[in-house]
């Protein structure tokens, strides 16, 4: 089931929300957690076995590091196994093909793929789960002894499959002593809301753009050029808003989720763009990753293979491919290139040069994550080959330039800004609930139509 | 955001649709949309298990959603008019049409009719003598796109290269119709309008176009592309010709085994597609007996749903013409219910046909 659904919205949701209000304090984990895996299983089936497998492995492992602290061995042990049980999960459901594929490829060998398929969110929880069961062995949290409030935590429908990646320590307090109040309800509602929007109004539409793109037979420059462009802000609007709708769902049940987007695309430098992209998954690999490598408080050369690994394994995360994994290896790249040879000039560089050079080779990074490069790359700079414009390319900028010129707004702090000046005044009290209904009315209108509804961030 | 109303709308508002979504008594078709709708899922531990069932029940809340028809009419208000998209899922106004984008140009579509079209051609008629013509049937585009600012395919392309591929007479009609002979809301041509290219046709073909006709009004027609977009409420009113020769003549469906005249007014009545009107719509097999013809002479027409209207005219010349869609019967089986001896033989596709022509058996 995914959020920008008829039957999420109009089905799952209001009955989870009345069953949940009305239960009282002890029995709304016992909702959350019924909830979460009917949500589950609605997508997958069967396969909530594997997210349940993988509960009871941290809970159990949990329990025996805390209890055995004392002894290493024992507690040292536990994590293995908790992080042997979750990293096979994910290497046989997510990697298993992608490695036969290439054994066969390097070995000329005819190794039959696996008959398996992928459960949604399996990144997600099996990361989340992970970070659990490291951070008690280090001692950062205590291990939960109730298993229905560690079970609401992996489960939890709202950032289940998409992220944001919420740690146990973040929401450890809140699963027991959450407060809900009609502030935390209003907000989560408008940012719910403002998320769904972000997905159906702005991100499918984008993607129905791709989509036409890759039907048209006589491309220009321009319009490979525009492609890029509209692929990196689908990506930026379908994954945010997904982070959206979920931080403004855990604002409703009383739980705070951590930011996950903040106008990567307004950075000054690769650097900065990762500090303001997939939030939690940075963190993530920064505080299990990086730092235990060592961070960077060693050699330049452990360093640089220090950042290798994070950011081979961030390509790697987010999908089976190798075009995933070279688009990790290029923000390595980068990060080296400016950590070490271009970062003092490019401080001291206009504010405008700044923002052109990230963006541009943003750009680039996103034509090599949608798995076209070889086509679009080439082409978008094939000056005197292709036609620079042309009318198919101009009726098509004609047609999506509202939605283009919306994305690009939105994807700056403009709004939020504007939205500040005025949100303590009477107009916006009164308007605010009226463009989250149009908001939502016309989020349905889309969806009753049946129209294009991808997840992009779905899989990883 | 801290205003209580707004969570307050917002559950009362997902609350009220999802009572009504429950109380909703199912409709089981959708008139505007001109389709069946999806009916409550069957619930077993099997289909649940593979998520059939699942599947099943978001087509049925989709199709059964309540104000339906409203939502969708506010969709294409937000996308035409708040977006200002100047179509979508291909659906474009212009001229007072509404029309459906043929673009981009499919090359492999064109070589597939082409090929398949040669393969009838020498198994049946090249070695037994028949004269063989075939035409193109311009879809509306080619007079309402481009002048509009709309991509389209590059029909002379598509007439060389068919041409260069058909070892078969070509017959031009290109410059025999104008926009207004096509309906507002449908892709299809009006039988009424299409007497020019009977002419041409005719004449092409050796022999001599006559007839005079009634034109009759069937009723309200809403086009295969009104009932696509939610955008309009646009109507056409459907004509059909009559006279002695074309009440006279008899339709044989070698599917339904049954024999209706040319204009299936059961059909018409019972169908989401008033076009059904001629030739009782789409048809693998169809033999039209015309005994006030002014020969006796024989056709075979290769057609798509622009046959339908056209084949009529032809009443006039021959006494039995055969219709076959080779959308619905396999070519090699043609030859088990036609008896080639000396019949004309008239191919007549439509560009759209052509240009996405993986339906051809």
């Amino acid at each position: 089931m995914v959020f920008s659904s008829l039957v999420f919205l109009y089905y799952f949701l209001p009955i989870v929300i009345v069953l949940y209000f009305i239960m009282p304090r002890p029995l709304k984990n016992i909702v959350l957690l019924i909830s979460s895996l009917v949500f589950y299983f609605y997508g997958e089936q069967w396969l909530v076995w594997i997210m349940v497998i993988s509960t009871i492995t941290d809970y159990l492992c949990g329990l025996i590091i805390e209890k055995y602290r004392k002894s290493k061995k024992i507690s040292i042990a536990a994590l293995i196994v908790s992080l042997v049980v979750n990293l096979g999960l994910l290497g046989y459901f997510k990697y298993s093909n992608f490695f036969v594929e290439n054994i066969n490829a390097l070995l000329g060998a005819n190794i039959p793929l696996l008959n398996v398929s992928l459960p949604i969110g399996i990144s997600f929880y099996t990361f989340q789960t992970m970070s659990y069961t490291i951070d008690v062995y280090r001692g950062n949290v205590a291990a939960q002894k109730n298993f229905l409030s560690f079970a609401t935590f992996v489960t939890m429908f709202p950032q289940l499959v998409a992220g944001p990646i919420v740690r146990y320590a973040t929401i450890e307090h809140e699963l027991n002593h959450r407060k809900h109040t009609m502030q935390n309800l209003s907000y989560g509602v408008c940012r719910f809301v403002v998320g769904l929007a972000k997905k159906v109004l702005i991100a499918n539409v984008l993607g129905d753009f791709g989509n036409i793109f890759s039907s048209v037979t006589d491309k220009s420059i321009l319009f490979y050029w525009v492609y890029a462009i509209s692929y990196t802000l689908q990506v930026y609007f379908d994954f945010s808003a997904y982070s959206d709708m979920a931080i403004g769902l855990g604002k409703m049940f009383g739980f705070s989720f951590p930011e996950n987007f903040n106008y990567p695309f307004i950075s000054k430098s690769i650097s900065e763009f990762w500090r303001r992209w997939h939030i939690s998954m940075g963190t993530w690999f920064r505080d299990y990753v990086y730092i235990p490598l060592g961070g960077n408080r060693v050699s330049a050369k452990r360093w640089i293979f220090n950042i290798f690994v994070v950011w081979f394994l961030t390509g790697f995360w987010h999908g089976a491919a190798w075009n995933f994994i070279i688009w990790g290896l290029y923000f390595f790249l980068f990060l080296v290139v400016e950590k070490l040879l271009i970062g003092k000039y490019l401080k001291k560089a206009p504010s405008f040069f700044q923002h052109v050079y990230v963006l541009f080779f943003i750009l680039i990074s996103f034509v090599i994550f949608s798995g076209n490069a070889k086509e679009v790359l080439p082409a978008m700079f094939s000056v005197g080959k292709i036609p620079f414009i042309n009318d198919v390319t101009v009726y098509y900028l004609k047609s999506y330039f509202i939605v283009f010129l919306i994305a690009v707004v939105g994807s700056t702090p403009l709004i939020k800004t504007l939205y500040g000046k005025i949100e303590r005044s009477k107009a916006v009290r009164w308007t605010e609930p009226v463009v989250v209904l149009l908001l939502l009315i016309f989020s349905t209108a889309y969806l009753v139509e049946g129209s294009f509804n991808p997840f992009l961030y779905f899989r990883f | 955001m801290n205003n209580k109303i707004t969570p307050i709308i917002f559950i009362l508002f997902i609350c009220l649709f999802f009572v009504a979504s429950v109380l909703k008594e199912p409709d089981e078709i959708s008139v505007s949309e001109r389709r069946k709708l999806a009916s409550f899922p069957e619930i077993t531990f099997a289909s649940v298990s593979d998520g059939a069932a699942m599947d099943n029940f978001d087509k049925y809340i989709s199709d059964q959603f309540p104000l339906r028809e409203g939502f969708r009419k506010l969709n294409a208000f937000f996308q035409y008019d708040i977006f200002m998209q100047k179509d979508i899922g291909g659906l474009y106004f212009a001229e007072d049409h509404i029309s459906k984008l043929e673009y981009p140009f499919n090359t492999d579509s064109v070589q597939n009719i082409i090929d398949k079209t040669n393969h009838i051609y020498q198994t049946y008629f090249e070695n037994a003598g028949n004269n063989v013509y075939f035409t193109i049937i311009p879809d509306k585009n080619y007079y309402i796109a481009a002048k509009n600012g709309y991509p389209s395919i590059d029909y002379k392309l598509l007439e060389s290269t068919v041409t260069e591929g058909l070892k078969i007479q070509y017959i031009p009609i290109f410059d025999q119709l104008a926009a207004e002979d096509y309906y507002y809301t449908d892709s299809h041509w009006r039988q009424e309008k299409i007497s020019k290219v009977y002419q041409t046709l005719a004449n092409a073909m050796h022999v001599q176009p006559s007839g005079t006709y009634t034109i009759n009004t069937y009723g309200p027609f809403s086009g295969v592309f009104a009932s696509q977009s939610a955008a309009t409420t646009q109507k056409d009113t459907l004509y059909y010709l009559t006279n002695d020769v074309i009440d006279n003549c008899s339709v044989y469906n070698f599917e339904t085994n049954a024999y209706t005249g040319i204009y299936d007014f059961e059909k018409a009545e019972e169908d989401y597609d008033k076009y059904s009107l001629f030739l009782s719509g789409p048809a693998a097999l169809l033999t039209i007996e015309s005994p006030y013809a002014d020969s006796d002479k024989e056709l075979i027409i290769f057609r798509d749903s622009y046959g339908s209207a056209l084949a009529p005219y032809f009443t006039q010349n021959y006494r039995k013409i055969t219709v076959v869609d080779t959308r619905y019967i396999a070519s090699d089986y043609i030859g088990e219910f036609i008896d080639i001896n000396d019949q004309d033989v008239l191919f007549a596709y439509s560009t759209g046909l052509i240009n996405n022509s993986y339906s051809l058996k």
